[in-house]
């Protein structure tokens, strides 16, 4: 009987802690020594994920306005103009393309916008033919912005020359309408994402918000793991590493890097871990004004030192990248690889801190593919 | 030699064992196993994990040894996996029964030596259990095998029969337990105090799980719950509350990890804890249900039939005989004892194999697998393996993900020996490839248990003049808290 009544008793007991314990915390939802995750997701939400999208939506939609002037009037003050749209619009694409879950998941929007190195000579047969499906996978790197740095930087060596391929009287019209057709498509899905993530559109802020947790499907889950494809892939490998010849067998693919032709790719990285940081921390896209971030949930998990030490470790990225030579990417890594491998060996350990410390603090899997575990 | 009701009445301990008992516990196990198995697959399968796991895959990690077991390709697969269902629909039904036992075994037993990516501790369970199952007389009542050939019907078996499945749950469960007697499980309340607040979205409890006590809590009431359950379980008094903790448990446990099957499987395999009784009427139960839907030419698990006074009465079944079901042939009896207890013995030995190895078993991982320590780590890694062609002293890094599955690469990254074996096999690959000389090393960081994330194994080392095996790793370098 004593057993009996122990047993009765410990399974009362248990009961009646997680009972207690959900009572004395219902009201306000958070706990002393817990961490309100709505509070941080509405804050990436709110002042970094949908200002981004915002940001990148207005400056697409500017770009496609520069380039029907310049299809209207072919001249060098037009194509400076739509330059400096492009310019920005790229830089702006640089907050928004660890994003790459939800509903840029759905659109597959990194795809759509930024996969290099560009395909010239794709470009230039759908040029030619005039018949092509921007949405074709054989056309996922004859579009986006790296189709347009080839457009508007790659075909000439001049601005005059750039402006006489697209007045060239065989396929000049083809070639501005070709440049329209891939800044409509751009502005199109940048739209779709925005209109998906707003309040007054399909609201996924709302669901982004209530998925707390960390699960495989939580929002955290989903963010995280869609940083770390992001960053390992197209970030570290994408911009940096494959150009630096880390993935063949040591031989360097100077062309490989970003933005190649417009000669932005140093620029952009460090423009891509400064956004990085900045969601890190949970600061505002506009004002980098501080909310709660990543590195507060750290915080309140009793993990202050990694927290901090996941911070230092962008600077020193950042710090790293605009040290670099004030060259193009692509002759940097001709001439002084080492230098740029250097930097490389710095965004690694960011990847160990982020992918195993952080994710592993958190309680995140990191896991493209669902299974089971023990 | 005919066993008589004398030589039972004599208190040997052989006695003990071949003591005759009811078969309906066996055979209720053996529907619910088929069951839970057929249930596991269509899951399986409906994940699309037969594909993702067994046919995507461009390099699989065997298990030394097991290099023979090799996936068989795209339909290959799923013909295995159907013939493996089919097999498990046979225990189930108790058709061919020792045949789809076998078959169930083999076939199960072969996915799961493809690749140690994908190892489960209750996968070696299932592994276990379809082994006993094989030799186990499950199908001698309430079968489809019995329907056809009444004669081998049997009411009765002896108590090692009887007892084995559930002390095949005893030793997972103790096993269980004993593992969490360590101190980051007891003092740290870790993993626990990582994982139970990333489910905080939970409904109800939720919020609770955010509070550090609270992991203080699970971790020692499920050390306690892993230790003792089987007892509570066997003690007539406190069987049914144990049973309550059981599903309580394992809910809890379903609720809050990704484990699949694993808690269900338990759930309903310590119903055979509870006395011949319940079993017997659950299985004429399902006879009365399956007379009303089939006739009178459903299976049924036995025409006894109770007297007034509540007492099975034997004699009004003209079929039955006492002796039957008795161990007719000893010796084989004893071959079978003999087979059984170097099964048990040797899985008794396996969990404490890690005393043979230096160091700090979850950090190093030797002797981790087929021990049953199931949720005890929380750990991470990331393994960046770095070629050097020894002629040109070129260094380039390899992108794993080349050659391996996210999931490959996850499980790779923190355990020793799979790190050895894909270095060796970017080795092949990379001579196939017309490299000669090249030295592999690789740079990897591992944080174990909510620690900072430290170099796990000896970078200077090249892998490639490592052979693979049984003995102490050195490369592996020495844990710090």
């Amino acid at each position: 009987m004593k057993v009996f009544s122990s047993i009765q008793n410990t399974i009362f007991a248990v009961f009646f802690i997680l009972l207690v314990s959900c009572d004395d915390s219902g009201e306000n939802g958070t706990t002393t020594d817990g961490f309100d995750q709505e509070a941080l997701l509405s804050n990436l939400g709110e002042n970094y994920i949908i200002p981004a999208y915002t940001n990148l939506g207005g400056d697409i939609n500017q770009l496609e306005t520069s380039v029907a002037a310049f299809a209207n009037t072919s001249d060098i003050s037009n194509l400076q103009a739509v330059r400096g749209s492009f310019e920005v619009a790229y830089k702006s694409w640089q907050s928004c393309s660890m994003l790459e879950f939800g509903p840029a998941d759905a659109t597959i929007l990194r795809g759509s916008m930024n996969i290099y190195p560009t395909n010239t000579t794709q470009i230039e047969s759908n040029i030619e033919s005039g018949n092509y499906n921007l949405d074709a996978a054989s056309n996922a790197s004859a579009k986006g912005l790296p189709a347009m740095d080839y457009l508007l930087y790659g075909t000439g060596f001049d601005e005059a020359e750039v402006v006489a391929y697209f007045t060239d009287e065989t396929f000049g019209a083809a070639r501005l309408q070709y440049l329209q057709n891939i800044a409509t498509d751009m502005r199109v899905k940048v739209d779709a994402v925005l209109q998906e993530w707003v309040p007054s559109g399909g609201n996924y802020l709302d669901t982004f918000v209530s998925s707390t947790g960390t699960s495989v499907g939580s929002s955290l889950g989903l963010m995280v793991n869609a940083l770390m494809l992001d960053y390992e892939r197209f970030v570290r490998d994408g911009k940096i590493g494959i150009p630096a010849g880390v993935r063949s067998a040591g031989v360097t693919r100077p062309t490989a890097v970003e933005a190649n032709y417009s000669e932005m790719s140093k620029e952009l990285a460090v423009e891509c871990l400064n956004a990085y940081q900045k969601l890190y921390l949970g600061n505002a896209l506009q004002t980098d004004a501080s909310g709660q971030g990543l590195d507060d949930y750290l915080t309140a998990l009793g993990r202050e030192q990694l927290s901090q030490d996941i911070d230092a470790q962008f600077t020193t990225v950042i710090n790293d990248l605009s040290a670099l030579e004030d060259r193009p990417l692509s002759v940097t890594i001709s001439s002084n690889n080492q230098s740029v491998l250097d930097v490389y060996a710095e965004m690694q350990k960011l990847v160990v801190l982020l992918k195993v410390d952080m994710t592993s603090a958190l309680g995140v899997l990191i896991s493209y593919q669902d299974n089971d575990g023990d | 030699m005919q066993a008589t009701l004398e030589n039972y009445s004599k208190p040997y301990i052989s006695d003990l064992l071949t003591r005759k008992v009811s078969i309906a516990p066996l055979v209720t196990f053996r529907v619910i196993f088929g069951f839970m198995m057929l249930w596991s697959i269509i899951r399986f399968a409906a994940n699309g994990w037969i594909k993702s796991l067994y046919i995507e895959p461009t390099y699989y990690f065997n298990y030394f040894g097991f290099s023979w077991v090799t996936p068989l390709g795209g339909p290959g697969m799923y013909w295995l996996f159907s013939i493996m269902a089919l097999a498990a629909i046979g225990i189930m039904l108790g058709a061919f029964y020792r045949i789809s036992a076998a078959v169930f075994f083999l076939t199960f037993t072969y996915v799961e030596l493809i690749d140690k990516t994908n190892y489960l501790n209750h996968y070696y369970f299932v592994s276990l259990v379809a082994l006993l199952m094989v030799f186990l007389p499950a199908q001698k009542s309430f079968s489809l095998d019995t329907w056809i050939n009444p004669k081998i019907k049997k009411n009765k078996v002896e108590a090692w029969v009887r007892w084995i499945i559930p002390l095949q749950l005893a030793i997972v469960y103790f096993f269980a337990g004993v593992a969490k007697l360590n101190p980051d499980w007891l003092f740290e309340a870790q993993p626990l105090k990582i994982w139970l607040p990333s489910k905080s979205d939970l409904p109800l409890i939720g919020i609770s799980l955010t509070k550090e006590w609270v992991a203080y809590v699970f971790s020692w009431f499920g050390a306690l719950y892993d230790l003792t359950i089987v007892f509570f379980l066997l003690y007539k008094r406190t069987r049914i509350y144990a049973y309550l903790a059981v599903l309580a448990f394992h809910i809890m446990t379903a609720l809050l990890f990704q484990i699949g099957m694993f808690p269900y499987i338990m759930m309903l395999s310590t119903l055979v804890f509870f006395p011949d009784k319940y079993h017997e009427k659950a299985l004429n139960y399902l006879a009365a249900l399956q007379a009303k839907i089939f006739g009178k030419q459903g299976v049924k698990f036995s025409s006894r039939r109770l007297t007034n006074n509540g007492s099975i009465d034997y004699n009004m079944h003209p079929t039955y005989d006492l002796n039957r079901g008795l161990g007719k042939d000893s010796k084989r009896q004893n071959v079978a004892l003999v087979l059984l207890s170097t099964f048990l013995v040797i899985q008794l030995f396996l969990p404490f194999r890690y005393l043979m190895y230096p160091g700090n078993l979850f950090w190093t991982e030797q002797g981790y697998r087929f021990s049953w320590r199931v949720m005890l780590m929380e750990k991470a890694g990331y393994a960046i393996f770095h070629v050097k062609d020894n002629k040109t002293g070129k260094r380039w890094e390899v992108n794993n993900r080349d050659y391996l599955t996210a999931n490959q690469e996850k499980m790779m990254s923190t355990q020793p020996d799979m790190i050895l074996q894909f270095a060796q096999y970017l080795e092949q690959v990379h001579q196939a490839k017309g490299s000669g000389d090249i030295s592999i090393f690789v740079e990897s960081y591992v944080a174990l248990n909510g620690r900072n994330s430290r170099l796990f194994i000896d970078s200077q080392v090249d892998l490639t003049q490592i052979e693979e095996g049984f003995e102490h790793k050195t490369w592996i370098l020495p844990f710090k808290q």
